[in-house]
């Protein structure tokens, strides 16, 4: 057979590659998040976070809604069922990074991801009473200026 | 800049090609690529694809061993209550006439076949009276109830319209945990 000089392949390989490091480790990251999601969350949120009325709040479409308005950030941590759940704060800071970028709807805008200092500090101030504060967080979120 | 992992990427990648080259022919290849934009095209309204899409995505089922109507099986290892596969309905899906809980609670078992964690939801079923055939309560990872979201002495029926009655629980694989 004639030899015959291959040319580089590099680029397929890169073409091939169907993930980068980085993007294997947001994908880890996530299916974390959602494992987190189904054993601390979803019993009650239900797996798409629609909750059931009157009884569990509805996330889907909503909870991104309390990164809107003042201490819903804070909110979000020192709610109960986030503050008290059996997962650190590395966790909690990774499922809700996950969990209002999956819910909805869209992050406002400057939004920083938790970090697990700020859930540490957070947690230690869980709120006991949490319903008046999220009645006037929801008020908070119905005055906002064009709601879709 | 050498990179001897690119080099090696390179070496396979070519003789891959080289032996695809030789074996195949361009219109041969074409002619198999045709056929399968063909099949890809068609698929999708065969009515076997529409139910599987209409069910939305599934979860990785595993394989399994073992036998349902028995409190050893693998599902079973946070359970507590009247399995299902005994009342008429199977390890994950309820007996005629009675209704899922939508809320449950969550837990991880082992599967023996390949040493995976999956995450198993517990659900009850509900709207008739107590199954009382195969009471199993192996409470793996399960809470008091002062921790509701991972008790399993909770009567989750309290989710459903059809009213508190407990029937019996299935263990619904969501996927691995791992």
């Amino acid at each position: 057979m004639r030899p015959v000089r291959a040319p580089s392949t590099g680029w397929l390989a890169l073409v091939l590659a169907t993930t980068t490091p980085a993007q294997a480790a947001d994908s880890a990251a996530a299916h974390r998040a959602w494992v987190d999601y189904a054993l601390h969350c979803q019993g009650c949120h239900l797996p798409g976070g629609e909750g059931m009325a009157g009884k569990v709040p509805a996330m889907r479409g909503a909870l991104a809604d309390f990164l809107k308005v003042p201490g819903g950030r804070e909110y979000l941590v020192q709610v109960p069922g986030v503050a008290t759940a059996k997962l650190s704060d590395a966790d909690v800071a990774r499922l809700l990074n996950w969990l209002v970028r999956a819910m909805g709807p869209d992050l406002p805008a400057g939004f920083h991801d938790y970090q697990t200092a700020e859930v540490a500090t957070l947690r230690a101030h869980w709120l006991r009473s949490p319903g008046p504060v999220r009645k006037d967080l929801l008020a908070a979120i119905a005055a906002l200026p064009a709601r879709r | 800049m050498n990179r001897p992992d690119m080099n090696r990427i390179d070496r396979i990648t070519e003789i891959m090609a080289r032996s695809a080259a030789r074996n195949s022919s361009r219109r041969s290849f074409f002619g198999r690529l045709g056929a399968w934009l063909t099949v890809g095209t068609v698929a999708p309204l065969l009515p076997v694809s529409r139910a599987y899409a209409a069910k939305g995505p599934q979860a990785l089922q595993p394989q399994e061993q073992g036998d349902p109507t028995s409190c050893d099986y693998w599902r079973y290892c946070g359970i507590d209550g009247f399995l299902c596969a005994c009342c008429g309905g199977s390890a994950s899906s309820c007996p005629p006439g009675t209704e899922p809980s939508p809320i449950t609670w969550v837990g991880t078992c082992r599967n023996p076949v390949d040493g995976r964690a999956y995450i198993i939801s517990y659900n009850d079923c509900c709207g008739k009276a107590a199954c009382g055939r195969c009471q199993c309560g192996r409470d793996e990872g399960a809470t008091p109830t002062y921790q509701p979201s991972t008790s399993n002495d909770l009567d989750w029926c309290l989710g459903t319209q059809a009213g508190i009655a407990y029937h019996c629980s299935t263990s619904v694989v969501l996927g691995p945990a791992d």
